[in-house]
This record gives C-alpha cells, structure tokens and sequence, in this order.
C-alpha cells in the first residue's frame, strides 16, 4: 500500500492531431506453471464426467490463465473467450461440414461401389482446403478475444482466401522436391502476420524465406542421413536375426518338415526374435526423436528470424536464439503430458509460453495512446473449423498472437 | 469501513493508453480517482476475465457499467480486500458461471439419451423408413457383395427355382407386400443374413446342415422378420449417427474407449432385434402353415455344437448366430409355438433340388 506521485497523467481520450508519444516495451512473464497442475485435474474430471463436453470450457480456462501471465509493461493481457463460443462453433461446423462430408463418402461408397474410392480423392482435397481456413479462423477468434488495456486483437482479410494460398502452395511442395517449404513457411507467415491488428494498428512483416535456406538444406540433408542410418541399422537386424529364421522355416519346408515351435531346436531362435522385436520397437522410436530433434532445429530457426522481421509502430520484435532449450521444453512437456494421460498438459503449455515471453525481446517503442480500439465486430463463435479438424493450436499458441 | 486506498491504472479501451488513478474501497463500490472524471464502479457489477485469488498480487478489472474500460492494481493486499466484497471474483464463482452451459448441455444430452432407452425410441428405424427403395436396393448390393467376399452365388437351376418357389411362398405370408431377393453363396459358415432393401443372403453350409425345408424356412422367415423390420438399414444408420455422435462428444477426438462403447450399443441393439425377428419368424411360419418345431430343432441342434460352424462375420450383419450364439430360450419359444401340424415347406423333389444349388 502504497502512494506515489506519478507526474505522467495523460488525458484518455486522444485528440487529433498530436506528437507521437512512443513507449518502450517489456515483455514478461508472471504466473505459475506447476501451479497450473490443480487446474488440469479439475479439466480432467469435469471432461470425464461429461464425455468430453467440458473439452471447451477446459480449454478455455487454461488459456486464461496462461495468457493472464503474459505482462507488457507490467499489465496482463486478458482473454476473454468462452468456452460456449467455441462449443457453438464445433457444433456449426459439426453440422454444416462435417456431417455432409460424412454423409458424401458414404454415399459415394455406396452407389459408385469401387469408383466410390475415387470420390475420396476430392473430399480429402476440400478437407485440406478447409483446414487452411480453420487455422486463419482460428487465429482470427483467438486475436478478437485477446485484451490488453481493453484494446483488442483483431485479423483482417479473409479466410477463404487464406485457405486458397495454403492449399496450393502446398500442391507444389512435392514438385519442388519439398524444396519450397521455407518459402511457403514465410509466404503464409506473412499473410497471417500482416492481417493481424493490435486495436486498429497492423503488424509489419519484413521476412523474406532467403535466411532460411542455410538451416533448412542442413536439416534436409540430416533427415535423410537419419533414415539411412536408422533403415540401415535395421537391415543388418533383419540379416542377423531374422533371416537365420526364415531359412530354417525354408528349409524344414523343402524337407517336407512341420516346425514344433516347442522344441528345443526352435527354442533358440525365441530370444533372437524378442531382441529384434525389441530393437525395431527401439529404432522406430529413436528415427521418430531424432526427426523431431533435427526438425526442432529448424523450426527454431524459423521461429528467432520470423520473430525479428515483426514490427509494431516504432518497435521490433526479437526471439533470443535458444539452441536446445525449446526443443528440451517442447519435448519434455510432450513427455509430461502423455505420461500423466493430458492432467498435466496445462503446466506444459504454461512451461513453453514462459520460456517463449521470457525470451522474447522488443526494440524500440510503440505509442499506446495512438492505438484506438479495434471497429471489428466480434463474431459469437469461434473456432469451429479449428476444433473439427484437429488443427494444432496449442504448442506454440504464444506466439500465434 | 476500510480505508485503504490503492494505486492503479485506468484504460478507457477507446486506445491503449492509461492514467494513473487512486482507488477506494467504497460502501458500494470502487471509488476511482484521478481518471478525466471519477468513476465509482459497483462491487456486483465488476468482472475479471482471469479469476482473483486471495494471495493475487494483482487485479485486472472490467465493469458492465463502463463496457471496454480495464483497471489494473498492482498492489497484494487488494486481491484479498476486493474478493471479500465481490465474491463472484473468486475461481470457484467463476468456474461455475462459465462451465455452467457446458455441463447444462451434458446433461441435457444424457436426459436426451436415457429418453431414447427407457422409452424404446428408435430414430434410426423411423429414418430408415424414409428412404427410398431404391437407395435401400443399391445399399444392399454393396453390403451383399462385400459380405459374400469372393464366393460365388450358387446358380444350379433346379435349385434356384426350388429357392424361389419357397421364397414367393414366405414373402406372400409375410402379408407385408414386400418382395424378398434370396441367393445362396457358396460358403462353408453355416449362417445368413438379410440386408437393406429386401435381400438376403445364405451360405451354402447352412442349406447342407439343414435337414429338411422347414428349417431352411424357419431361417428364411427370420431374415424377413429383419428385412420387415427395417432391422439392416436401421444398422446402418445407427453405427453412421453413432460415429457420428461419439466424435461429436469427443470433439473431434476419438479414442478406443469410445470406439468400445459405440459397439456395445450396436449389440444391444441386435438382441432386440433378434427377438423382433423371432417373433416375426413363427407369424410367417403359421401363415405359410409350416410347422416352427424343425426350425426349433435346428437351434437345439448348432447348440450342441462347438463353435466353428456358428462363426459370426462381423458384428451388427444380422446373420441368425451372428453376435450371439442360439440360445436354449429362442430354440424353446420356437417349439413352444408348434401347435399345428403344418404341411411340408418345399416337395421332396425340390428340397433334394435346393440341397444341390451348390452342386
């Protein structure tokens, strides 16, 4: 309790024309993470009990707390979502898109019989199609319910659109030998960044994909080294263990004899085949790390440059680089999620948003009194496509703001 | 009273900027100082988009009084104080306001499912009604074919008018004005099925294993009960709607444990329906004047029997043994309904016939 004379008091209501007044920035992060673990149980319970139904409203307290965390200048950022807004939008789309497509490819595999099959083809199409447009949507509904000051988040443009450039850049991907992905990494970054809008000021994006090609022609080149290593590793398993086996079985064949799985002779090759059991199970597992830690690798990249290239008014945005570390927080919190079947999947997301807000950086100012609130108007339901098709929109959800 | 007063800052939401203000614990509200005009903001009407807890060191406001305004307070005893006075601030306050629609809507949905059961409403028959016989035909060729796999339909042209002749017999004494497609396929399983738009189908095995044509009868007379009933193109409206529904709960996310559930539904469904088909069974058997004990006979028979002959196909296929073995119940209804003579189902010619449709 205290009392300071604060001489900075500024009339609320700006009057044009007036000086820029900009404002340096700070990015914290103040909230718990393991706190966060009480909170899981009671989404997980409530979720349970009523068959998933409470999935919306879990999600949207967890964001609640996550974003209340997240400080500029010491204030929190606010969210205020709903979680009937998000069940209204699942349902919407359950009805008007989900069904029909169901609906459709059973009709098609009814009357065409095997030419159903190609039906399939389209639908998937429009599927893709459509999951470009959730995630604009989706970022869309989550900017427009983000506050800070009472000043909202909002997205321009349009959706359709979105959906439009995402399908057929990713069309040419394999005709570029997937050369193209940095590229169509920073094309869709910057329509999604561009549209966005804190209040009525837009972001700026000045990326472009060139930066990117270093690290990603070393991650291309190391996926295929994992492969062929871990492919290789494989084969000379099969050749030791068991193709012994496999001839044996061809041998007792051309013999006209009946293998007694039973018998002593047989019994050596138990073992072999329990320890390539084992080390295929290992290897599956070590080739699914060891591409998710080189891909990591990128990702990373791509997120630090694309950070640097944001601006808002006179400030710029900046990621500190982290080598391991979001890689470590991702893949731990992955780990603590499924190992504690999703009750602690809140105290990851918390875990990588911290690690995110404490690294990120902000250059220069921003004048707050010239950023009027948005004039969009709030549509009542969200993220319908998003929740129907799966997209992903938790892990790095700090930074889709 | 208290008289504490507390710095915070004050966002109009028309832009991002703030003005330093003081805040009072007033009788009824927050008395807010400093601002362009002071603001008194009502402790039942203030909301907070995060919930306050008693150890928060901070406190972000809003008020329906002054849509779009923020007031943030950065100082640790404030949480404690305001909670006293708004206790709709609270976790718990909160929770409950905003899951209140989702666990409404939960239990609307059980009323809604539990109404279904208790009271035996079946939606998927009355929507199966409404299809076309046409779509129902195209339907059943595909779940024909697909059932068959690769066995051949047996095409002995004795045989086949033998089938048919019994066939028009039992169709005219399902007094339903339908026309029953039969085929039999060549195929060890001693089962049959009826499929959506009045088809059924018999394996080759069952025809070997039935003694006489009575039983042959009693089993096509069954499959009518289930064509009569809707019972194929019911199922297969129930296991859409019901995928459809579980992915609807589960938001999109399915699991094995929904996959369980929404099987176990389809096969209570099936006793049911089982029994339906009984029932309509002896009614056809006692219009045909054909006598219900061979087909009675039949049952106890396979009952002896170790399973391999009685193998199912698939879940919810409506074959007679199909998720459920013969039971001692259906064999005794059966007998218990052999109060008439009867006359033979099919000539001893014909049956010899039908014996060989296979060859």
């Amino acid at each position: 309790m205290a009392f300071t004379n604060d001489l900075r008091s500024r009339s609320p209501i700006p009057s044009p024309p007036r000086p820029s007044q900009g404002e340096p920035v700070a990015i914290t992060w103040s909230g718990a993470t393991w706190g966060l673990a009480g909170l899981g149980l009671v989404n997980f319970l409530l979720t349970v009990i009523t068959v998933g139904v409470y999935h919306f409203w879990a999600k949207t307290e967890v964001r609640r707390r996550i974003m209340s965390s997240v400080r500029i200048n010491g204030e929190p950022l606010e969210y205020t979502g709903t979680g009937t807004e998000l069940f209204l939008g699942f349902l919407i789309v359950f009805v008007l898109i989900l069904l029909p497509i169901l609906i459709a490819l059973y009709t098609a595999q009814i009357f065409l019989g095997v030419w159903g099959a190609l039906a399939v083809l389209p639908i998937n199409l429009l599927i893709f199609y459509l999951y470009g447009v959730a995630l604009f949507r989706a970022r869309r509904y989550r900017r427009s319910r983000l506050r800070w000051r009472g000043v909202r988040g909002a997205m321009v443009g349009s959706s359709w659109a979105y959906g439009w450039h995402a399908l057929w850049s990713s069309i040419l991907l394999p005709f570029t030998l997937m050369f193209l992905w940095p590229w169509r990494d920073n094309f869709l970054h910057a329509k999604l960044m561009r549209a966005g809008r804190f209040g009525d000021k837009p972001f700026g994006f000045a990326g472009g994909s060139g930066p990117l090609y270093p690290r990603y022609t070393l991650v291309f080149l190391l996926t295929f080294l994992a492969l062929a290593l871990i492919g290789g590793l494989g084969g000379v398993i099969v050749f030791r263990t068991v193709k012994p086996l496999f001839d044996a079985m061809q041998q007792a064949k051309a013999q006209g004899v009946t293998i007694d799985w039973n018998s002593p002779e047989m019994a050596i090759f138990k073992p072999l085949i329990w320890t390539a059991t084992a080390m295929g199970v290992g290897l599956y597992a070590a080739l699914l790390l060891a591409v998710m830690l080189i891909w990591s690798f990128y990702r990373t990249r791509v997120m630090t440059y694309f950070a640097t290239q944001t601006t808002l008014d006179q400030a710029t945005f900046g990621l500190r680089p982290s080598g391991w570390g979001l890689f470590w927080v991702t893949f731990s919190g992955l780990l603590l999620s499924i190992f504690t079947l999703t009750i602690l999947s809140p105290v990851a997301e918390a875990r990588v948003a911290r690690y995110l807000v404490r690294r990120m950086t902000v250059t220069g100012t921003v004048d707050f009194a010239g950023i009027v609130q948005s004039a969009q108007t709030l549509s009542k339901t969200g993220e319908g496509l998003a929740e129907a098709f799966d997209v992903d929109t938790s892990s790095s959800f700090i930074l889709s703001i | 009273m208290d008289t504490a007063t507390y710095i915070g800052r004050l966002s109009d939401g028309r832009t991002a900027a703030t003005s330093a203000v003081t805040v009072a614990l007033g009788a009824t509200g927050l008395d807010i100082a400093g601002a362009a005009e002071p603001q008194s903001w009502n402790y039942t009407k203030l909301e907070a988009a995060a919930p306050l807890r008693w150890h928060d060191n901070e406190a972000l406001l809003r008020t329906g009084q002054y849509p779009g305004a923020t007031l943030f307070i950065a100082d640790p005893g404030f949480a404690a104080a305001i909670l006293k006075r708004s206790p709709q601030l609270s976790p718990g306050a909160h929770r409950w306001r905003f899951a209140m629609p989702g666990l409404a809507i939960t239990a609307l949905l059980a009323l809604g499912i539990g109404a279904i059961y208790l009271f035996g409403f079946n939606p998927a028959q009355q929507l199966a009604g409404l299809l076309p016989h046409r779509v129902r035909a195209a339907i059943g060729e595909q779940a024909a074919a697909s059932l068959a796999g690769g066995h051949q339909t047996c095409t002995a042209p004795e045989g086949v008018k033998a089938l048919n002749t019994l066939v028009a017999e039992l169709s005219a004494a399902t007094l339903s004005g339908k026309a029953f497609e039969v085929r039999v396929v060549r195929w060890d399983l001693v089962n049959a099925f009826a499929v959506p738009g009045e088809q059924i189908v018999v394996s080759g095995g069952l025809i070997n294993e039935a003694q006489s044509a009575d039983e042959v009868a009693g089993v096509l007379a069954h499959e009518m009960g289930h064509g009569i009933e809707l019972h194929p193109e019911a199922g297969i409206i129930r296991s859409l709607g019901l995928s459809a529904l579980i992915e609807l709960l589960a938001s999109g996310q399915s699991s094995t444990l929904t996959n369980a559930g929404s099987l176990l539904l389809q096969l209570r469904y099936s006793r049911e329906a089982e029994h339906q088909a009984d029932v309509h069974a002896l009614e056809i058997l006692k219009t045909a004047n054909i006598s219900p004990k061979p087909f009675s006979g039949f049952f106890s028979r396979l009952l002896k029997r170790e399973g391999g002959a009685t193998k199912s196909v698939a879940p919810g296929d409506l074959g007679i043994f199909s998720t459920h073995p013969p039971t001692p119940e259906r064999a005794a209804m059966a007998a218990a309904a052999a109060t008439y003579p009867g006359r033979p189902a099919l000539s001893e010619a014909d049956w010899q016939a039908l014996k060989h449709i296979c060859g």
